[in-house]
């Protein structure tokens, strides 16, 4: 009954819900260069009025982090519910169809920088928290909202090491790369930046110096051999690539479960010479190495340095790595995840990997099990990110009927 | 009465020399990098100069910020008529570090004149502009006509400087074209390799993986491109037989001057990518990517098995596309046997023992503009040191020889019959 009685009232304010989510998208947070303090003024708002009490917890100036926590009980499990503020920049200005801060529904969907990722994910996460508390009576344990801004350590790992939230299990909201997927684990990152440098010279003496842009070319087409190392996943995980596969590729297309296990490389950026008619003396590119579940970032690093290392002029440096990480497939969040998923859409949800990291990574690194299941990732970092207001529809509905079933005081999950 | 002549304006150089210094040093203060190409600063170094010594001049401006001067005398009888030509403007910085001096600073240090420009070619252009005065005060005892040309926006062969002037200004066309670019002073340069220049945009393609949405980087696939492009330095090649037998006989000085491997990319295609951009961060997959092609054309070649080769390797690149910046360059060369190749000769073993060989270059000139009209065009010049790379720099010693031997050039067109 009380499963009805939720989707029930999402459905009736459903306007109200859009209106909120069109409000997110319409106070710009990119990062780097902005700020999430309005965004973060949006869900606060959204809250009073569903009369929530939120607190701002943080340690960086115009980068707030947003808590609200709802205790219904001795007993029961404590989960955390974790969305983001902050979005990619708004490039490609000239591209958008729709304003990229306009909050613009367009037949069904609805468009914007952070539409997908992940102020859809976000803004569901505050609704189904917020109908949960109207249902406090019926609940035990505890229920802590929280939207962060992932800038540095001044996010999650704040939260956690300093701002005394870490609970029993996390669910976050991240988009997927294909409608109905939980994330239980997420690839790891290796960020290089790769430095050519040589003489440099008169463009019409290429005889005299080498070319940093040509260097960069060639160090470029050989990075691919890093998408040849293998990764190797064990015990449960393995078994759950295996049979997630399948379905992955069904749902994604062929070959889309190969991205689960496999070594990627992006080219992101590239800045060599100075005119037409000089022969470059300098070269700057940054390359994305993800890790799949299994694989190693020693694995990816000794490979990138051993490529580079036959180009003497190539120095290489790490911005940014982080190991590939999971949590146990058998968890029971997981569980109530594939069925709400099955309960409101009528099909079955995957349980995949994620390949951009996301805050998660610090929840599991402290032991909590965490897991993400929002809308399709759709044109996230490009010109019309957006989302379709239906999926997202559904996605608060499974939010909110998994959470019911964990924290439900007659439950058998524990 | 010739040597005689020659003395005094030999005396004159040397009388000179630290003003010739100190003027050379202020023109590389007077920064002019291009891009973006604002040359007024140096231009008024030039006119100041002319003003100061009473000698008319005009400017012509068709770019606000990119003078062209030029200034013109007839001599005392009826002659030939002998164009002289500099540029104002110089490269960009190449790399912010490895200057050891400042690279706007002109320092007078070690015998030389250091900063971006002194060698290419704030000297050259100094040095003719001194060589107009001299002649000018001699100019009953002369014959025919000289007009100087210090004009802008060369670095970039852009519309607004010579360009310009020989369309727009005809009476600057003259009978003969001496240009100061440096290159070595054994060496005169009677022509130069032809550039053609491409943009390229390569736009994301859909990733090999058929993942939907899945998109392969742009800098991915330019990287890609750039290696297959590469092979338009093997093109096949046909040298006209005179200018085959120059490089062959100047091999081992082309070498010398320009490091070895000089020689042989004389006869050859060569491509450089001057420009390669994409992207804004490691995490995203770059949507587009552009780059620059800086192709230099040998001697009896066209553009067109360039343009062949390049359209057949864009077949494989349905994301990339391409723009022509410009491809109207010929790789042209003037007579070796012209009087002025054996003026410099003589004036060069006069003034500093040197053997000269005529040879075609590597770099563009402004000369070239002077070809395709039909009218013969040599530069010479200084020993180009670190053009385009720190630490630029001229030897004064070795310039001052070379504004000799420029001078007595110039007045031994003005004195032949």
């Amino acid at each position: 009954m009380t499963a009805e009685l939720l989707t029930a009232w999402i459905d009736q304010d459903r306007d109200r819900l859009a209106g909120f989510l069109a409000d997110l998208v319409r106070a710009p947070s990119p990062y780097p260069d902005g700020n999430t303090s309005r965004a973060a003024a949006v869900v606060s708002r959204y809250l009073a009025e569903v009369g929530l009490e939120v607190s701002e917890v943080g340690s960086a100036v115009d980068h707030p982090n947003l808590v609200s926590s709802l205790s219904m009980g001795d007993g029961g499990q404590h989960i955390v519910l974790n969305g983001r503020l902050e979005t990619y920049p708004a490039a490609d200005g000239g591209k958008w169809n729709h304003d990229p801060f306009g909050g613009i529904i367009d037949k069904g969907d609805i468009y914007g920088r952070g539409a997908s990722d992940m102020k859809a994910g976000t803004a569901a996460l505050a609704i189904a928290y917020g109908y949960l508390s109207r249902l406090g009576k019926s609940l035990n344990g505890r229920l802590t909202f929280t939207a962060v801004s992932e800038v540095g350590t001044s996010g999650s790992a704040y939260l956690l090491e300093k701002g005394g939230v870490k609970g029993d299990c996390l669910l976050s909201a991240e988009p997927g790369e294909a409608p109905a997927t939980i994330g239980f684990g997420e690839k790891g990152s290796l960020k290089l930046r790769f430095a050519t440098r040589t003489m440099g010279c008169h463009g019409a003496y290429t005889h005299k110096s080498k070319s940093a842009n040509k260097l960069a070319a060639n160090l470029i087409r050989s990075l691919e051999e890093i998408t040849k190392l293998k990764a190797a996943p064990s015990g449960n995980v393995l078994r759950l690539l295996e049979q997630y596969g399948a379905e992955f590729d069904r749902v994604a297309g062929p070959g889309a479960s190969r991205s689960l296990g496999e070594y990627t490389v992006n080219i992101g950026f590239i800045q060599g010479g100075v005119k037409m008619n000089m022969l470059p003396a300098a070269c700057d590119c940054d390359v994305d190495i993800g890790i799949p579940i299994g694989g190693s970032l020693a694995d990816a690093m000794e490979t990138a340095h051993k490529i580079a290392a036959r180009i003497p002029e190539v120095d290489v440096s790490s911005i940014y790595s982080d190991e590939p990480n999971w949590s146990d497939p058998d968890y029971p969040l997981l569980r109530a995840l594939k069925d709400s998923c099955g309960q409101v859409t009528g099909r079955s949800a995957s349980v995949v990997t994620t390949s951009r990291p996301s805050a998660a990574r610090h929840w599991r690194a402290a032991g909590v099990p965490s897991f993400s299941f929002g809308t399709t990732a759709t044109n996230v970092g490009l010109a019309d990110e957006r989302t379709s207001i239906d999926e997202w529809v559904d996605v608060i509905k499974i939010q909110a009927l998994s959470l019911y079933a964990l924290l439900d005081r007659s439950s058998s999950h524990v | 009465m010739f040597e005689k002549d020659k003395e005094f304006l030999l005396d004159q150089v040397d009388r000179d020399r630290d003003l010739l210094v100190h003027f050379l040093s202020r023109f590389v203060r007077a920064r002019s990098p291009n891009p973006p190409g604002d040359t007024r600063e140096a231009a008024a170094c030039v006119t100041d100069f002319l003003k100061e010594r009473g000698l008319d001049f005009r400017i012509v401006s068709p770019h606000p910020e990119m003078p062209n001067v030029i200034a013109s005398f007839d001599c005392g009888a009826p002659g030939r008529h002998l164009v002289l030509n500099g540029h104002m403007d110089v490269f960009p910085l190449p790399r912010l570090d490895g200057w050891a001096h400042d690279p706007w600073g002109g320092e007078v240090s070690e015998g030389k004149v250091w900063g971006a420009g002194s060698c290419d070619m704030k000297q050259g252009t100094t040095s003719i502009l001194f060589a107009y005065a001299y002649l000018h005060a001699m100019r009953e005892r002369l014959k025919g006509k000289l007009t100087l040309t210090a004009v802008s926006d060369e670095e970039t062969f852009g519309p607004w400087g010579a360009r310009y002037l020989m369309e727009h200004c005809p009476e600057i066309h003259g009978d003969c074209c001496f240009n100061a670019e440096p290159g070595a002073p054994t060496t005169v340069r009677i022509g130069e390799k032809a550039p053609l220049w491409i943009t390229f945009t390569v736009r994301a393609a859909d990733a090999a993986s058929g993942r939907a949405g899945e998109k392969e980087s742009a800098v991915k696939i330019a990287s890609r491109l750039i290696g297959d492009l590469e092979r338009i330095a093997e093109l096949d090649v046909q040298l006209p037989p005179r200018v085959a037998e120059a490089i062959e006989t100047g091999s081992e000085e082309i070498d010398r001057v320009h490091l070895r491997g000089a020689a042989e990319i004389m006869g050859k295609f060569t491509l450089n990518i001057g420009m390669f951009e994409g992207g804004s961060r490691a995490d995203m997959p770059a949507e587009t990517c552009r780059f620059e092609a800086d192709i230099r054309l040998p001697f009896g070649m066209t553009k067109q098995p360039v343009f062949d080769l390049i359209g057949n390797i864009l077949k494989d690149y349905p994301t990339a596309s391409m723009e022509v910046v410009m491809d109207d360059a010929t790789p042209d060369w003037s007579d070796p046997d012209h009087e002025i190749v054996r003026y410099v000769q003589r004036n060069a073993k006069a003034v500093a023992g040197r053997d000269v060989l005529p040879i075609p270059s590597l770099a563009g000139t402004d000369a070239r503009l002077w070809r395709y009209v039909g009218i013969p065009a040599y530069s010479y010049g200084t020993t180009a040191t670190n053009v385009a790379m720190p630490n630029e720099h001229v030897d004064i010693e070795e310039w001052i020889s070379v504004v000799k031997t420029h001078l007595l050039t110039i007045y031994d067109y003005l004195s032949a019959d």
